[in-house]
């Protein structure tokens, strides 16, 4: 395991809007936790429930049929896709459809309760998805996180990569990248109809924003990771390697086997294109910031750290 | 000559080359790992994609073997990796970070001992990684891998380093902390959706077997309990969505949804509306189910004259059968049994239904022939009589327990101690064998 460790996990006074940001993620998390939770429990009632997915797999090929489009024999798997259709949502309900009746009639009773829950779900208030997707929703998304793991890997994350970046740039900067690359990435998205019934959420576009920002500030600049080969002495510690070669290494490549194996009819759960997207943007955002902001005012760049040796040879 | 004796020779003699730790070659494989896999991921996504959308489609590949070639060129490109390198440099990048080395006796290291190597490094895991232990057992720490190869992995400056990383105990803990996290979350998330899907898997997987069964012979098997209630209610889901045969589909899921007898009386109520005309056999079937009464032969619409006619569903013969046996029709019983003895599938249950049809007509003896020559007529089906008379009010009680001697001397004093006096009489007898031949006698 090798994580990003560069400055550590610095305190409010050295990073106060790195954890300003932070603390508005823990803040909408906690707010919205129960309600979340207790959709989301019901959610899984109808998304575990065979009959209900067979019966919708048969009404979304129904659906898609008369599009000329794929027709799928696995129904339980496209009535888990038929989720992600806003299209089909919105017309489920007023379409009459063939086949078994009895199956359907229940069917129809789950999905309007089903949609009328989701109205009320904060990852679709708050995400942005193709029924949400206002001004508001660009900004909302980006903080909040419907699972604790969600949020506190994120959270680890942004408080490495941003305080880090808030100690050699500055507190506005990492707020406006934060925002502006995960608004973008996510604007871009979904005017190339990235988006579908099911919501986006998370900081992670966000976070990858921050992170193509530090690739192209701190191109060749060797930053420190932590490593952990066996848990025993000589076998863990830290390194210094260059920063475009670890956030290539871990995260960029990671993405794009993530987004180019990714099939457009189901989730995996994870918004590869909202990462890509965002670390363009945050790269971009870098070379901006390099072209026009540090040649007025130049920063200090103190590398104050010292590091250990390790069995590690230095790249 | 092996290689290893000729270095444990130059080693005893002072050579500079030492023995990489067992922790170096570990920590060298998880290093190798971490470098590879957003390689493999990126070279496996396309395949990855187009795998897994034709499992999507359906067109004949199963989730199984998605990850059967996943895991094939997961390996495949380590394995690749491994010989490539070890023949190049005899390092791959962990080694090289790690400072250790593949040496070979013979010199360089041959491609194809290098692959040889490599290959069987990684069908070691077949093993649960067994043989991995000789990197503490062997003297020269040499797996099996190194010793088909001929190969030895040493380290120049072993010891170099290691002592000198100092690592602050808080952070270590921290960390430590955040690994056993993801662990833990990875650990306890993962299993519940596996479970389910290989569930789903395995279920579709035994009823893909009757795919090409047509759906009355779904409920015939399904009757003779030969498949599960789940393939005949998928069956004939399939067919309602496909408006095929709808009658014959609604009574094949309502049959399927067993003692869930809300669903199965909609399934049945939907299958023949009422306000429409249906000549349908099925309906007639269907009718009788609500309203059971048999009919007699003669008339035209009985279900006994529709079970009796050439062509009607055997499945339906095998139900009124069974009814009939239940009203103790037994020579009427006689006709559809022969009728339903010609498919293989439902021998076992016209062999039962048959003994039964004997016993019930005081055939005795030809009972006895029956369940003497055929294996699948056995003490549990003369039970299910005996429980079966019990339960009604019977004529051939007396003939019954004559054959139950037959097959059972030894209840002899049973049967024949207390006299033949009366039909009371012989319901307790009948009791008191029923119950000796329960307990094993």
């Amino acid at each position: 395991m090798i994580v990003p460790i560069l400055d550590g996990l610095l305190t409010f006074t050295k990073a106060p809007i790195t954890w300003i940001l932070l603390l508005l993620n823990v803040f909408l998390f906690s707010q919205n936790y129960h309600l979340a939770q207790d959709c989301h429990s019901q959610f899984q009632v109808w998304y575990e429930d065979t009959d209900f997915l067979y019966t919708q797999g048969q009404v979304y090929s129904q659906f898609k049929s008369q599009r000329d489009l794929a027709n799928f024999k696995d129904m339980k798997t496209l009535g888990r896709i038929a989720f992600r259709d806003e299209l089909f949502l919105q017309q489920a309900l007023k379409t009459p459809w063939s086949g078994d009746q009895i199956a359907l009639k229940e069917w129809k009773q789950n999905l309007s309760e089903y949609l009328v829950l989701r109205d009320y779900y904060p990852p679709v208030t708050l995400g942005i998805s193709e029924k949400y997707k206002d001004f508001f929703a660009h900004i909302s998304y980006q903080f909040y996180h419907e699972s604790f793991y969600h949020l506190i890997g994120n959270l680890l994350l942004i408080l490495i990569i941003g305080a880090y970046l808030e100690q050699r740039t500055s507190g506005l900067t990492v707020f406006t990248v934060y925002l502006l690359g995960g608004g973008l990435a996510a604007l871009i998205h979904s005017s190339l109809g990235g988006l579908s019934a099911a919501p986006l959420i998370g900081a992670s576009g966000s976070l990858c924003a921050l992170l193509g920002f530090l690739l192209i500030t701190e191109f060749k600049t060797k930053t420190r990771l932590f490593y952990i080969l066996l848990p025993m002495k000589g076998y863990m510690g830290f390194i210094l390697i260059p920063t475009v070669y670890w956030v290539v290494w871990l995260f960029v490549i990671e993405d794009i086997a993530g987004w180019l194996a990714q099939s457009p009819l189901i989730s995996t759960g994870v918004a590869h294109s909202i990462h890509l997207l965002g670390f363009g943007f945050g790269a971009l955002l870098g070379w901006i910031y390099l072209r026009l902001i540090e040649n007025k005012f130049v920063l200090p760049r103190k590398m104050t750290f010292a590091y250990k040796t390790s069995k590690l040879q230095k790249i | 000559m092996y290689a290893y004796r000729k270095i444990a020779n130059d080693e005893s003699q002072g050579n500079q080359f030492g023995l990489a730790s067992p922790a170096d070659r570990i920590a060298a494989g998880i290093l190798d790992c971490s470098v590879l896999i957003p390689l493999v991921q990126l070279v496996q996504s396309p395949i990855r994609r187009w795998i897994f959308e034709s499992v999507l489609f359906d067109n004949g590949a199963q989730i199984s073997t998605y990850r059967v070639i996943n895991l094939i060129l997961f390996v495949a490109i380590f394995v690749i990796y491994y010989s490539l390198m070890i023949y190049w440099r005899g390092q791959t990048l962990g080694k090289y970070f790690l400072k250790i080395q593949v040496i070979s006796y013979h010199g360089k290291i041959s491609l194809a001992a290098s692959f040889l190597r490599s290959f069987s490094l990684f069908t070691q895991f077949i093993f649960l990684a067994y043989p991995f232990l000789a990197l503490w057992t062997h003297p020269l720490r040499r797996p099996i891998h190194d010793r088909l190869a001929d190969t030895l992995v040493v380290s120049s400056n072993s010891q170099e380093g290691l002592s000198k990383v100092t690592h602050s105990f808080k952070l270590r803990l921290a960390f430590a902390f955040v690994f056993l996290l993801f662990i833990s979350v990875g650990f306890f998330s993962k299993p519940k959706s596996d479970l389910r899907e290989e569930l789903d898997f395995l279920i579709a997987e035994e009823c893909a077997s009757f795919k090409e069964k047509t759906l009355n012979e779904m409920v015939e098997l399904f009757l003779v309990k030969k498949i599960d209630s789940n393939c005949l209610e998928a069956k004939g889901k399939e067919s309602i969505w496909l408006n095929e045969d709808s009658v014959l589909a609604h009574f094949a899921v309502a049959l399927a949804a067993g003692n869930n007898s809300q669903k199965s009386d909609q399934y049945l109520t939907e299958s023949c509306p009422k306000e429409e005309e249906y000549p349908d056999e099925m309906c007639l079937f269907i009718d009788w189910l609500f309203q059971p009464s048999l009919g007699t032969v003669d008339d035209p619409g009985s279900v006994l004259s529709l079970a009796h006619r050439e062509g009607t569903f055997d499945f339906i013969k095998i139900l009124v059968s069974a009814h009939l046996r239940m009203d103790r029709r037994y020579l009427e019983m006689e006709p559809l049994l022969k009728q339903i003895s010609k498919k293989s599938a439902l021998k076992t249950l016209h062999l039962k239904l048959s003994f039964h049809s004997l016993l019930g007509q005081n055939k005795i003896s030809e009972a006895y022939w029956l369940m003497k020559s055929s294996r699948l007529v056995n003490e549990d089906d003369l039970l299910l009589f005996l429980n079966f008379e019990l339960e009604k009010e019977g004529s051939h009680r007396r003939d019954l327990l004559s054959l139950v001697e037959t097959f059972f001397p030894q209840l002899n004093e049973s049967i024949y101690g207390r006299g033949l006096a009366s039909e009371d009489a012989d319901s307790e007898i009948i009791q008191e064998v029923y119950y000796k031949i329960k307990e094993g006698l």
